[in-house]
């Protein structure tokens, strides 16, 4: 039995189509992410499941039972908004007994319940606080504990990690996968930051203009994009259209706008096809390294027009001499020489490294 | 360093005066025409009244005189004790009614979304835009016996009698809820758009059925701005004439409208300037109620914080 599943979900506002005949299923205990792109409908998925929205077609059912008809307050879930909602007039412990006295527990049974959820999240003795005499990261948590005290069949988060600095928001995200593995929770997390849902996620729902484009998990999503769009969705891509101009035994010529390269051949296209070509950013050899590379390699003579340095790795914008942009990303190793805006140098990679998209 | 402290000073002053300069457009609009005319009616309540050793003089008051006389008459005489008494009581009835009317209101209009809002928000000021006697005079033909409720109502024969709906109590709360409800309404509205609507929404996740959802956040969140509003109306109450005057009977009557029959039926202005001045000074005691009840209930609140 799955914890949650969605069948043929639609939702219209008037004429606009805000999520196309969504089918997902969610695994008990599991860490789903809805990741897309702003408007790709992904809250709009998350708040027809928590029931704050209908469904215009289809139904959802949480536990193995069909909810689609029932209101919020019926469908025990947790949820968690992205401006916390925290009550202004209670306590902390009052807003995390909130959900407890809806269900009429017993008062004993409250506090003391109310206790182990604050020490879950790290915030016991602050439970006479008011939210506004707390810090971001503390509203957070208390958000969180509110969700999780009632023990909830269904966690929702709605980007709950967004107000935070970055530096809280990496804590956060390895604290909520601890919290969520550890209370064997199933949960829906919604973000923009392909990041976090990479580095959280026990897999990932890709939406885009309100179909799922791609689900699975963040290496699948990572390395086996099912289209351009969640190729270019994640990470520092390089994006090619062109034409398959010659097939060479295993490999094809494509013409791009600008330059020809070879790729590995599918053997469904045929010579004149159209085709979208994906190469990650990371994949690209520079200088000397990408000479190497030998017989199943690109190689082109490029100019470096611009340099990003990010810490960790640098990434650099190439001119070809034919007048075609890449972008290639360098991780800083040590004794790494570093290139400068101007100098010209050889740029190569795989042929097999690029992720090929035949145009319909 | 001690020099530029000099310097400081030496400015300040300069900046204080050029924001003064400012402020005198609205000091000479509050002093022409507030502060001056309540000065002048105070002191009109401290003369005697009209005829008493009077050399000559005024129609309306006895110039060259300072009396507390006309204070002393509203004490001694029980009719303007009952007077004051049914104007808070009556006072009291619209606040309730008012309040009554504009909280679901606001909900309602906060609810409508986008163009349905602002033609709701229309609705509610609509009346403003006519002038307050003709809006009066409106409520007039459809409230009175030969109205066009009660018309429409005996020639479909669904009543053999009009219905008492003018020269009473009724009529007299009907006209002044219309006047002043769209001012708490308002209000309540600007309250309702500043809450988190996740709050509501975070309220039903754990469990709370809709109208409970509403009432833990939504309804205790805006009690005391409510509570404002419902003082503000009190006040407006308070000072109610027309209402009274057009659609009430005797019995309706306000300080407001006896300052009117002192005036200018008795031209007995002292007294009617004692009136009013003692309507004023009511409203005043009033605010200063409200103030201080807020400190205590802000530094009780403050307290609790300590204690945590």
């Amino acid at each position: 039995m799955q914890a949650v599943r969605l069948e043929a979900v639609s939702k219209m506002y008037g004429e606009t189509v805000a999520v196309k005949d969504l089918s997902l299923e969610v695994a008990p205990g599991e860490f789903l992410f809805l990741l897309g792109p702003s408007g790709s409908g992904k809250t709009t998925v998350l708040r027809m499941i928590g029931g704050y929205e209908q469904p215009t077609t289809g139904s959802i059912e949480i536990g193995g039972h069909d909810v689609t008809q029932l209101p919020v307050h019926q469908r025990n879930i947790g949820m968690v908004f992205q401006s916390y909602a925290l009550f202004p007039h209670m306590t902390v412990a009052q807003n995390v007994a909130f959900g407890l006295k809806m269900r009429h527990v017993a008062k004993g049974e409250i506090k003391q319940r109310v206790a182990e959820a604050l020490e879950l999240v790290e915030l016991d003795g602050l439970g006479q606080r008011y939210p506004n005499q707390l810090s971001g990261g503390q509203q957070q948590r208390v958000a969180l504990a509110r969700a999780i005290v009632y023990r909830p069949a269904l966690l929702l988060l709605d980007e709950p990690l967004a107000n935070l600095d970055r530096r809280l928001r990496d804590t956060m995200r390895v604290e909520l996968k601890q919290l969520q593995r550890r209370l064997g929770l199933t949960t829906i997390m919604v973000t923009h930051d392909q990041e976090e849902s990479l580095s959280m996620a026990d897999r990932v729902a890709l939406l885009y203009q309100g179909s799922l484009e791609q689900s699975g998990s963040s290496v699948e999503i990572y390395n086996q994009p099912a289209s351009p769009f969640v190729a270019a969705f994640i990470g520092e891509m390089n994006v090619f259209r062109g034409q398959i101009s010659q097939l060479a035994g295993v490999e094809y010529v494509v013409q791009a706008d600008n330059f020809k390269f070879r790729v590995a051949a599918e053997q469904t296209a045929r010579v004149g096809d159209d085709i979208t070509v994906c190469l990650r950013a990371e994949r690209l050899v520079l200088g000397q390294a990408a000479l190497e590379g030998g017989m199943g390699w690109n190689i082109f003579k490029a100019t470096i027009e611009f340099v990003s340095y990010l810490g960790a790795s640098t990434l650099y914008l190439l001119r070809l001499e034919s007048g075609a942009a890449l972008k290639a990303l360098q991780t800083n190793l040590v004794g790494q020489t570093l290139y400068s805006p101007g100098q010209s140098l050889t740029v190569g990679w795989p042929i097999a490294s690029a992720i090929c998209f035949l145009n319909d | 360093m001690i020099k530029h402290i000099t310097q400081v000073k030496k400015n300040k002053p300069v900046r204080k005066l050029g924001w003064l300069w400012l402020l005198t457009p609205s000091l000479i609009l509050m002093g022409g025409f507030f502060v001056t005319p309540l000065l002048w009616l105070v002191r009109v309540s401290l003369y005697d009244r009209p005829g008493s050793a009077s050399k000559g003089g005024s129609r309306f008051y006895d110039p060259d005189t300072l009396t507390f006389k006309q204070y002393g008459e509203m004490w001694s005489d029980p009719f303007y004790g009952q007077v004051f008494l049914a104007t808070v009581i009556q006072a009291l009835v619209i606040t309730v009614v008012v309040m009554l009317l504009a909280y679901p209101c606001a909900v309602i209009i906060h609810r409508c979304g986008g163009r349905l809002k602002s033609g709701a928000l229309l609705l509610v000021m609509l009346p403003k835009l006519t002038n307050l006697l003709v809006l009066t005079y409106g409520l007039l033909v459809l409230f009175s016996n030969s109205g066009v409720i009660n018309q429409t109502l005996l020639n479909l024969k669904i009543i053999k009698e009009p219905l008492p709906m003018f020269a009473n109590l009724f009529a007299v709360v009907a006209t002044e809820t219309v006047i002043i409800a769209p001012y708490p309404i308002l209000i309540l509205v600007s309250l309702f758009e500043g809450l988190d609507p996740a709050l509501e929404q975070a309220a039903r996740g754990m469990g709370a059925n809709p109208f409970r959802s509403f009432y833990e956040t939504t309804f205790k969140l805006t009690l005391p701005g409510a509570l404002t509003g419902a003082f503000i109306t009190f006040i407006w109450a308070l000072g109610a004439y027309i209402g009274p005057i057009v659609m009430g009977n005797p019995d309706n009557y306000t300080v407001a409208v006896q300052v009117y029959t002192e005036t200018f039926d008795n031209n007995n202005w002292p007294l009617g300037a004692a009136l009013a001045t003692s309507n004023v000074l009511l409203v005043v005691a009033l605010f200063v109620t409200l103030d201080v009840l807020q400190r205590t209930i802000k530094k009780a609140a403050k307290r609790r914080e300590v204690i945590v």
